[in-house]
């Protein structure tokens, strides 16, 4: 099953998220948007970091963790949005 | 040290993000001066930031009627389209360290803040009152005029971005996807509202050049430094011509 989101964040940019979902389980995760990211592969660390997460899962650490990582600097927008735009991907299979 | 200007005329979109980036890697090997390159896009051309999806932005059906060119950059940010004859495009590719002991700045967002000022003071040598705003636009009495977007590697900064002369929100509308709902006469009002172009805000009789001109001393007086016009080196074309092969694959562009 395919989740999606679009997150507006305070300030413009949009990030769009894609769940490739198993169960509760996700089995890859695609994030779009016109944000800055820097070094912009950290975005494919991110995403990686998503993978084998259970829906439920508080994002927010991992995805921190993966930004650590990655020495990755953030550009209108924050972890907590990414966070955020992933929930609100994960919710959208119970609506 | 002296700074290059270079004008690059028509280029196609592949050619014209090759160059910029054939200009930052050799910037990194010190092979070639901090540089502020203008440039404009031959065929019409929509450019997407490097973390949007394709198939999310671009309705490459109208692209391929309209015989507009499609381009994945280096560069986060939104996608642009870029009309020829419609808009300018700068570069600016200079090491953090010569840009910060001209103009000192913090974070990445304050080298946006300068490099975009730097632009600011060219506008305003046509008297456009322009300023910026975070995260990375201009703007003429609260409407854009301008965006920027910025990579950054090995301490070397490339930050390009477009310049409106004029607009074509139907064919922007037609080229990019957006909702129906926003391709509507009052949504296209609505963005005629909310950007501006140099010709709206001077006059259609400023010539390209003109404009070109007035961004080079721009950057120079904001920098203080002298920015001399030059040519592109053997070197950046042969490097250029490798990454153009990247830019115009399928690969790349439709890669997220």
């Amino acid at each position: 099953m395919l989740l999606r989101s679009e997150y507006k964040v305070k300030g413009g940019k949009l990030i769009k998220v894609a769940l490739e979902v198993e169960g509760d389980v996700i089995k890859s995760a695609k994030i779009y948007g016109d944000f800055f990211l820097y070094p912009e592969d950290a975005i494919e660390n991110i995403e990686q970091a998503l993978k084998g997460v259970r829906l439920t899962s508080d994002f927010e650490p991992i995805i921190a963790e993966a930004v650590k990582i990655s020495g990755a600097e953030l550009l209108g927008f924050s972890v907590e949005d990414l966070a955020a735009a992933v929930r609100l991907a994960s919710h959208s299979s119970f609506g | 040290m002296t700074w290059r200007f270079l004008d690059t005329g028509d280029g196609d979109a592949y050619w014209n993000m090759a160059l910029d980036e054939a200009i930052l890697a050799l910037r990194i090997e010190d092979k070639v001066p901090a540089t502020l390159r203008v440039y404009t896009w031959k065929p019409s051309a929509v450019s997407i930031g490097y973390f949007q999806s394709l198939e999310e932005e671009v309705n490459l059906e109208a692209c391929k009627a309209l015989g507009v060119d499609v381009v994945r950059r280096i560069t986060g940010g939104g996608a642009v389209y870029h009309e020829w004859g419609g808009e300018l495009t700068y570069s600016l590719v200079a090491s953090e360290e010569e840009l910060k002991a001209k103009r000192f700045f913090a974070d990445i967002q304050g080298s946006y803040r300068v490099i975009c000022e730097a632009l600011v003071e060219g506008l305003r040598k046509l008297g456009i009152n322009a300023e910026f705003k975070p995260i990375n636009d201009i703007v003429v009495n609260g409407k854009k005029i301008s965006g920027n977007a910025q990579t950054r590697r090995r301490g070397v900064i490339l930050q390009h971005g477009t310049i409106l002369l004029k607009t074509d929100i139907p064919t922007m509308f037609k080229v990019l996807k957006v909702s129906k709902e926003k391709v509507s006469d009052k949504a296209i009002k609505a963005v005629e509202d909310r950007v501006t172009t140099i010709y709206r805000e001077v006059s259609c009789n400023i010539t390209l050049d003109d404009i070109k001109e007035a961004l080079r001393k721009g950057f120079a007086e904001f920098f203080n430094v002298e920015i001399r016009p030059s040519t592109v080196t053997q070197s950046e074309i042969d490097l250029a011509s490798e990454y153009r092969k990247r830019f115009s694959s399928w690969d790349w562009i439709a890669r997220r």
